[in-house]
């Protein structure tokens, strides 16, 4: 067995995953024998045509469901045998997610959102609220405060539950297509905020992605087909990956 | 994945609507039944009985007078001897008793055990005990002998009584004859000993007995009938009362959560419709669809609900049983209510869907564009909260009326309804800041669960209230009816206590309004009584008739130092100072002779007895029936010391606990030997207070019923508010929400929608029974003593607020178990 890897660089760290769902009888590969590493501070884009495995992949890193087989290690740990309290709390403590629908809850106020994750890990309200407006500042949205979501711009609204995965201090931000629901000039901010998040914290970013211009501005570039790797990486140096992902899409 | 949830959910809450109307309908009525009989056997139907103060007979002219008094339902003449009853070898001490047996049902409840009534003059029918004692049968030829008259007269058996109830006590040993024939035996041919009369219903037996009495010639009293006075006539119909107001707010509750149902379903398909709606589907389409599928919910809904209604009875009956070792009374099939429920299962489903069905076709197409859900439509609390006030002051108003002018039963039962109406309207304007005081309490120990719950609560506020409210209706009828009834039962308990304090009594003969005349105890009987095991106390009784300040009176000579307290219900006097006077060889007075005589406690009074004249002074004022309330009381050791009364009547024997059967059979036999009248009290005892214990069992009964409906509108709610929230839960736990605090979410839901209507509803609720006593103490002549029961106050707030949360726990754990990415995935 490879066990030789120093998990302290690697925050995470897949090794031939796959994924079967079966649905009305019929199975369904999202994930064939995927495995690939991600080093600290990495701001990781993954690219592939609709139905090829990314959400999948994604989920299958926060913990949100399980392989079919192989292995994965967050931040050294597995994640196979880990119950669900153990799950949970290490999304907690360590994993932000930002949807491409957002997913605030409507009833509560941009700052009790982004306090939320806090609050669930027991921590004073006086202490998660001063964290909240600093997740709050770095996401340029302190004068929205007390605002409800619903009367924020989309791009705000991914901004605030950006604030809220970064409230928690986390290694890991796990991002399905967070532009996906925003005009380019919004999305083109979000991945900045990514990009620079990535570089000024000690934060990984794993972002899936539709768009061409955020992949280009991340470290490294995984391209999905029929749920295989289809390229890994860099996205400028090498621009096979546009080939690989066209074809994809082509066909 | 959530649609069988929800469609099971809306048949089910059909379902228990029409099983739990079924379920308390058959209940309550089972409980007016019992409670009834119940009546029925610890009153007799006797409102009053007219009697000559001296016990002589008196003519019979009167009655054509008393009968025609409006109120007056019915009068019987009626003509009592002493005398003795021979059979073969035995010869029996026995009270013959002249009556019409064809009217005596009206007023004794008796039934005939074998043959027939007498109709001719040398007929007689007589009471079981004496046939067993006798071995009599129908066909015997018996001589009977009048005490006044020293002929014997043979007669035949025609007919033998069973007496039930407390007539059995007083007509132990009694042999029935024409009226005519008790006459002539008394050598009074033409008069009679006294006039049995009852009231019509609701009548004021205090001004009736004034009435009646100024229709008397001198000498002639009036005594009521000390049993039914007890319990009035209106207690009863205040039971009635309550139990109809539990029927009918159950069906209200039943219907909330019915609306409530439709309406969450119709909420959580907006969408849905909306896209029917851009599809190309009509107003009308949708409507229609809706009413098809309420139609298809109310026929399985009302089928599945009668069945529960019939069975749930009968299981919780088992249930019980197995619980407590209780004996609960089954309730029998009750046609009625099984139709009740058929009526209004679909009835109360269409209503329900009326509104929704009318609100959901009218969802805009473009709707389902939008993300949002659309927020409730905001509960206006204003409007509410006036018509609150109004309701609770009109109730007031009629209060006051109803305290100034005494006019009926009916303006106090307005009033009371009208103020728990109001009361229920106010409601909904405590429930924010309820919550968020109750979450303010918790936030400290679960942040997250209490910030998110309070939320939910606040955002469904319509949904929140309605499910308050059902819950605070339930509390407030179920503690003030389970209070009311357990002051009624109280009622009766402590009349039995205070009334039957021997378990039984041994007397040469029965002692009527002529007690003095009582025939003597056998020589040496106190030895005998003593060699008798199991008896823990005897009171010697004498009788004799005295005048006091110059009116003819009956004193009772007790043994009253035997006795903890006093066996007397004292009216006017202080319980500690009466016992002393009387120890002290004071005298106590019955109500009526007090009255005449215009005596109060202190006083001194002139009391001529067995040939003494005595100057006494008066101890106290007590409430006393027997002798037409010409009666005084004295403790024997003092009175002995005064008046030569050393004979005793009636022997009232106490046995020690557990050993009262074995003693009774000692007496019984002893009271054959010597030819005496036996009593059994411990039989009456064990028969009131097993109808009072089935009263209450099934008031238990009622009340489980009544927290299950509670439980359901609980969990009706928290699974509306699991299904339409997975998304908002989904991202919960994705963003580090553990399965456990969204249980705890769940369940403190429930604990704070629960305490918000338990906290209210039982104080209301115990207000409510105690405002009933009140208001019913001003109606009638003898209002019920009202008892706050703290067993079942605490115990039902406690045990609702516990069921809420069990009841939380289903939706809780579903909640807890929802995948978060099924949740999120929805979109
Ligand atoms: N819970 C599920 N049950 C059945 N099939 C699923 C489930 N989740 C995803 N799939 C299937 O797995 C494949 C990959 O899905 P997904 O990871 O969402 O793709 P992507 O995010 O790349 O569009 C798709 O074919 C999808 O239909
Ligand atoms: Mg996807």
């Amino acid at each position: 067995m490879d066990t030789s890897i120093d998990s302290r660089t690697e925050i995470v760290d897949v090794r031939h995953i796959s994924k079967t769902f079966v649905f009305d009888g019929v199975e369904v590969n999202a994930l064939d024998d995927v495995t690939f590493r991600v080093p600290r501070r990495q701001m990781l884009a993954i690219m592939g045509p609709s139905g090829t495995g990314k959400s999948t992949l994604l989920h299958i890193l926060g913990g949100l469901e399980l392989p079919t087989s192989g292995e994965i290690f967050i931040d050294g740990s597995p994640l196979s045998g880990l119950s669900d309290v153990e799950l949970t709390l290490m999304r907690r403590r360590k994993i932000g997610f930002v949807f491409q629908s957002f997913n605030l809850l409507p009833s509560l106020s941009v700052v009790d959102n982004v306090t939320l994750p806090l609050i669930l890990d027991g921590i004073s309200r006086h202490e998660a609220f001063e964290k909240a407006r600093e997740a709050l500042r770095q996401v340029d949205l302190l004068h929205r405060l007390q605002h409800p979501p619903t009367r924020l711009s989309g791009g705000e609204q991914q901004r605030v539950a950006i604030a809220r995965a970064l409230v928690i201090g986390p290694s890991l931000i796990l991002a399905d297509e967070p532009t996906g629901n925003l005009d380019s000039v919004r999305g083109g901010d979000i991945t900045g905020l990514f990009h620079s998040l990535a570089r000024e914290k000690d934060l990984t970013v794993v972002i899936v992605t539709h768009d061409i211009r955020v992949a280009a501005i991340a470290d490294r570039l995984i391209v999905l087909r029929d749920g295989r790797i289809a390229y890994d990486g860099h996205p400028v140096a090498d621009t096979d990956w546009l080939a690989a992902l066209q074809s994809g899409v082509l066909t | 994945m959530l649609r069988p949830v929800r469609t099971l959910l809306t048949m089910l809450s059909i379902a228990v609507a029409v099983g739990s109307l079924i379920a308390v309908l058959q209940a309550t009525s089972a409980t007016r039944k019992q409670l009834d009989v119940l009546h029925q056997t610890v009153s007799t139907n006797v409102s009053a009985e007219i009697v000559s103060a001296d016990g002589k007979e008196f003519p019979s002219e009167l009655l054509p007078g008393v009968m025609s008094l409006p109120q007056v339902r019915s009068a019987i003449p009626v003509v009592h001897l002493f005398g003795t009853v021979t059979f073969g070898e035995t010869l029996v001490r026995s009270v013959l008793t002249g009556v019409d047996l064809e009217q005596y049902g009206d007023f004794r409840a008796f039934k005939l055990t074998s043959g027939r009534l007498f109709s001719s003059p040398g007929e007689v029918c007589v009471e079981a005990g004496v046939a067993s004692r006798l071995g009599l049968v129908v066909g015997d030829k018996l001589t009977i002998r009048s005490r006044d008259v020293p002929i014997a007269s043979r007669k035949t058996v025609t007919g033998i009584l069973e007496f039930t109830g407390v007539a059995a006590l007083d007509e132990r040993g009694s042999v029935f004859l024409p009226v005519r024939e008790a006459a002539r035996l008394k050598r009074a041919t033409g008069k009679i000993t006294s006039i049995l009369v009852t009231y019509a219903d609701n009548t004021d037996s205090r001004q009736m007995s004034a009435k009646i009495e100024q229709l008397l010639p001198e000498g002639l009293a009036v005594s009521r009938g000390a049993s039914s006075s007890e319990l009035s006539r209106p207690t009863e119909s205040l039971v009635n009362v309550s139990l109809i107001v539990a029927a009918t707010l159950s069906m209200v509750a039943a219907v909330f959560i019915v609306v409530n149902t439709f309406q969450i379903s119709v909420r959580e398909r907006q969408r849905q419709f909306a896209l029917f709606r851009i599809a190309g589907a009509t107003v009308e389409q949708i409507r229609h669809c809706m009413y098809r599928e309420a139609i298809l919910f109310a026929v399985a809904g009302t089928f599945c609900g009668v069945g529960i209604g019939i069975f749930s009875g009968r299981i919780l009956t088992a249930g019980m049983y197995d619980l407590f070792h209780v004996e609960v009374p089954v309730i029998p099939f009750h046609f009625t209510s099984v139709l009740a429920g058929l009526i209004f299962g679909p009835i109360a489903t269409m209503a329900s869907v009326w509104v929704p069905a009318r609100v959901a076709s009218r969802v805009a197409p473009l709707t389902a564009a939008r993300s949002a859900v659309p927020s409730e439509g905001i509960f206006r609390l204003r409007p509410l909260l006036v018509a609150g006030v109004v309701t609770i002051l009109i109730s007031g108003l009629l209060f006051v009326i109803n305290e100034l002018e005494q006019t009926s039963v009916w303006t106090a039962v307005i009033a009371m309804t009208s103020l728990q109406i109001g009361l229920i309207l106010i409601l909904p304007v405590v429930i924010r800041p309820g919550t968020f005081l109750i979450y303010s309490l918790t936030e400290h120990v679960m942040p997250v669960e209490s910030q998110l719950g309070r939320r939910q609560i606040l955002d469904n506020f319509g949904r929140s209230s309605l499910t308050i409210v059902v819950l605070f209706i339930v509390t407030v009828s179920s503690v003030s009816i389970g209070n009311t009834i357990l002051s009624v039962t109280g009622d009766i308990e402590s009349w039995l206590d205070q009334t039957v304090t021997a378990d039984f009594l041994l007397r040469a003969s029965r002692p009527r309004i002529d007690m003095s005349q009582s025939d003597e105890m056998p020589e040496n009987f106190d030895a005998q009584l003593e060699s008798i095991p199991g008896i823990k106390m005897t009171d010697r009784v004498t009788f004799s008739l005295i005048t006091i300040n110059g009116q003819t009176a009956t004193l009772a000579v007790r043994e009253l130092e035997k006795y903890p307290g006093l066996p007397l219900v004292i009216q006017e006097g202080e319980m500690t100072e009466v016992r002393r006077g009387l120890l002290q060889g004071e005298i106590v007075i019955g109500s009526v002779l007090s009255g005449k005589l215009k005596i109060r406690p202190g006083d001194t009074v002139r009391v001529d007895a067995e040939g003494i004249n005595q100057v006494v002074r008066v101890a106290g004022i007590v409430q006393e029936y027997t002798a037409g309330g010409l009666m005084a009381i004295m403790n024997r050791e003092a009175a002995q010391k005064t008046f030569p009364l050393t004979q005793t009547h009636v022997y009232m024997i106490q046995c020690q606990d557990g050993k009262t059967t074995e003693a009774g059979e000692a007496l019984r036999d002893l009271a054959r030997r010597e030819g005496l009248i036996f009593q059994s009290l411990a039989d009456v005892r064990h028969l009131v207070r097993q109808m009072v214990s089935g009263v209450t069992n099934r008031l238990w009964l009622i009340l489980v019923i009544s927290l299950f409906i509670a439980a359901f509108a609980v969990i009706n709610t928290l699974t509306m508010n699991v299904l339409e929230q997975t998304r908002y839960l989904g991202v919960l736990r994705t963003i580090g929400m553990t399965r456990f605090q969204v249980f705890r979410m769940f369940v403190l839901q429930a604990f704070v929608l629960g305490l918000l209507a338990l906290l209210p509803g039982t104080m209301v609720g115990a207000m409510m029974s105690a405002l009933i006593s009140v208001t019913f103490r001003s109606v009638a002549e003898h209002g019920i003593a009202f008892r706050l029961d703290t067993l079942l106050t605490v115990g039902y707030f406690g045990l609702g607020l516990l069921l809420s949360m069990l009841a939380a726990m289903l939706p809780a754990i579903r909640a807890g178990r929802l995948p978060p990415l099924e949740a999120i995935r929805q979109e």
